[in-house]
């Protein structure tokens, strides 16, 4: 009786197989247009399926967590393009900055909802100047 | 686990009570084999109850010690093993739970360096589980070895008696004393 209850183990180990479908963004390329005062933002992915969304990070640093603009977000269609509206994150009075974009995928399946993938490993700058 | 804390309390009874028999364990090896006249049946049944209790009652000292402290030393291991095991698995079983709902808009970020933890604690829980394992696989060697030893290996009550018969018989020998020859009549008290 001993030995037998001493075999059974009360714990499970942990898998991560169900979250390794999810694939990162490549290619994350920033463009800031001054005409219209924003940002395009566009990417590549290799396999899309089960992507339902992307999610665009921003930030004023290439350490997302410490950025002072941190993980903002905009979640998109699947046409991996953003258009980052300056004026909308950025006082007027900010004539230049350096803004770093990364892209992560959302994925939706028969075992995730709306899980968000790893984000892209290059995470994109662009240089913002405004002029008169 | 509570068949562990039982046989936990269960020993540390027996350690209770077996202290005023501390004076019995330090006298010497023939005071055992005087005090042996317990009978194989007695030892046998004070064997089942714990491992070298037979063996001490039966003249057995040393081996009797050994049986004992083994065996207790293989249940303290088990009882603190399984204490630890049974802490630290509810705790991970939280965790657990909380790392499967991240499909549920989770972020793989949060999901790796969760299941970098749970993997790490999971191989400790592993660990746990194995020296409770060996404790107890030692502790139910030593209780297998203590009965057999005790059914066939202790003294059995006709030796005893046969001690404490050749102590008390009366000797008769013939020898020379002062060059004449004499008979010894001695008895041993």
């Amino acid at each position: 009786m001993m030995v037998a209850y001493s075999c059974s183990k009360d714990h499970e180990a942990p898998t991560f197989s169900k979250f390794n479908v999810a694939k990162k963004p490549t290619n994350v390329e920033a463009s800031y247009v001054l005409a219209t005062d924003a940002v395009n933002v566009t990417w590549d992915l290799s396999d899309e399926t089960n992507v339902v969304d992307y999610i665009v990070y921003v930030s004023d640093t290439s350490d997302f967590d410490l950025g002072e603009i941190k993980n903002e977000k905009s979640i998109h269609s699947t046409n991996k393009i953003y258009v980052f509206d300056v004026a909308k994150y950025l006082p007027a009075d900010v004539d230049s900055t350096i803004l770093y974009f990364s892209v992560s995928a959302v994925y939706k399946n028969d075992s995730l909802s709306n899980f968000i993938g790893p984000r892209s490993d290059n995470a994109d700058s662009s240089m913002i100047k405004r002029v008169e | 686990m509570k068949i562990i804390k039982a046989l936990g309390i269960a020993g540390l009874s027996l350690l209770v009570l077996l202290k005023p028999m501390g004076s019995v364990f330090a006298q010497d090896e023939e005071s055992f084999v005087r005090r042996s006249l317990t009978s194989k049946k007695d030892a046998i049944v004070l064997s089942v109850i714990y491992p070298g209790l037979g063996q001490m009652t039966a003249g057995q000292k040393y081996k009797g010690i050994s049986l004992f402290v083994g065996e207790t030393v293989s249940l303290l291991f088990a009882i603190n093993s399984h204490e630890n095991y049974n802490t630290k698995q509810k705790v991970y079983d939280k965790d657990f739970n909380e790392y499967n709902q991240l499909v549920n808009g989770g972020s793989f970020i949060n999901a790796k360096s969760q299941y970098e933890d749970l993997k790490d604690r999971n191989d400790e829980l592993d660990n746990l589980h194995t020296i409770r394992n060996t404790a107890l696989i030692a502790a139910a060697a030593v209780y297998a070895y203590n009965i057999i030893d005790s059914v066939f290996f202790s003294p059995t009550t006709g030796e005893g008696e046969r001690v404490n018969r050749d102590s008390n018989r009366v000797v008769v020998r013939s020898a020379f004393i002062d060059r004449n020859p004499s008979i010894i009549l001695s008895k041993r008290f």
